[in-house]
């Protein structure tokens, strides 16, 4: 007799995700959904009056989607093919709104670029907030132009050209320490060992775990990023590949169920 | 990339310069001006400037 128990889930708890080389790639713990659907084909095979004789089974297909409630960045990474770097400093572009005064201002931060030209754009805000008039960076405060010392952050206008108090608004690019990943065209979405954990309850309330594995996952290309007024989640997609193990394997998912306090086995 | 006319920061001359990223900050002559000539008279303006402005700070300090 089977002796399985039949279950409800109770709770998702993870994914982890390998490498397919094994070591640990990343791990979804905020996930609100998860969907593994598994198709096949089916073709009738048929006699007399087209009755059905029996039928040629082809084609099973599974595949893993899913929603993390945060955006992971291993995830980011098997979906674009890129990877994370640490970097001590790189690029980014800023823009402020500051205040001129005794014909100077501050950026916040220091601008970096090619001497002489570190500010990309800076506009005299007039007196409805709009920003209208241009200035050009030069060496020297002169009508129209300004100058910046990068040393000092320093914003110099001519003298008595704009009033005490007067907004400008400011474009450059600064340098942080961050980490980066870069969506190259010509890489694409890689593969990983999945592991999908999950706790359970049978009808008498005993507690088991459930692990589904898929070997070989390939994970989609396809995902939207949406920011906006509601949450921004972080959807999946990946197909079971039936090719892990270099061919000695060919399932697309194991399903184990286990007690919850189990001990190990021998 | 695209072009974008300038007006270079030394002789004041209008000129074309492709407009590319520059991730590395490293100084490029048509960022600024319209030959290597008037971008090296730029930037010794821009460094005599800074330090004159550097100075005054000190003495201010």
């Amino acid at each position: 007799m089977f002796s399985v128990a039949d279950l409800m889930i109770t709770s998702l708890e993870t994914i982890s995700v390998y490498t397919m080389a094994g070591v640990p790639w990343f791990v979804m713990d905020e996930l609100q959904d998860t969907t593994i659907a598994n198709t096949q084909e089916k073709e009738d095979l048929t006699g007399k009056a087209g009755r059905k004789l029996g039928s040629l089974k082809r084609n099973k297909a599974v595949t893993i989607s899913g929603t993390n409630g945060l955006i992971s960045a291993g995830l980011l990474e098997a979906q674009t093919g890129g990877t994370f770097t640490a970097k001590t400093s790189t690029p980014v572009s800023w823009s402020e709104t500051l205040t001129i005064s005794s014909d100077e201002a501050v950026t916040s931060y220091k601008a970096v670029g090619t001497a002489g030209a570190e500010i990309e754009a800076l506009y005299i805000k007039n007196s409805d907030g709009r920003a209208t008039t241009k200035l050009e960076q030069d060496s020297t405060a002169a009508s129209g132009k300004f100058a910046y010392a990068p040393a000092t952050k320093k914003l110099t206008f001519l003298a008595d050209a704009y009033d005490d108090g007067t907004e400008i608004l400011v474009f450059y690019t600064r340098n942080i320490a961050g980490d980066v990943l870069t969506n190259e065209s010509d890489k694409y979405s890689g593969k990983g060992r999945m592991v999908i954990d999950a706790f359970a309850e049978d009808k008498c309330s005993n507690v088991f775990r459930v692990q589904i594995e898929i070997p070989k996952a390939d994970f989609s290309g396809d995902f939207d990023l949406a920011f906006g007024d509601s949450q921004t989640v972080h959807a999946f997609e990946a197909e079971s590949l039936a090719s892990a193990g270099c061919g000695k394997n060919g399932y697309l998912w194991n399903y184990t169920v286990f007690g919850a306090d189990a001990e190990d086995a021998a | 990339m695209p072009k974008v006319k300038k007006i270079c920061k030394a002789c004041g001359k209008e000129y074309e310069a492709c407009h590319t990223p520059n991730p590395n900050q490293v100084f490029r002559w048509f960022d600024v001006a319209c030959s290597r000539e008037c971008a090296a008279e730029y930037l010794r303006r821009v460094e005599e400037a800074r330090n004159h402005q550097a100075a005054n700070d000190e003495i201010k300090e």
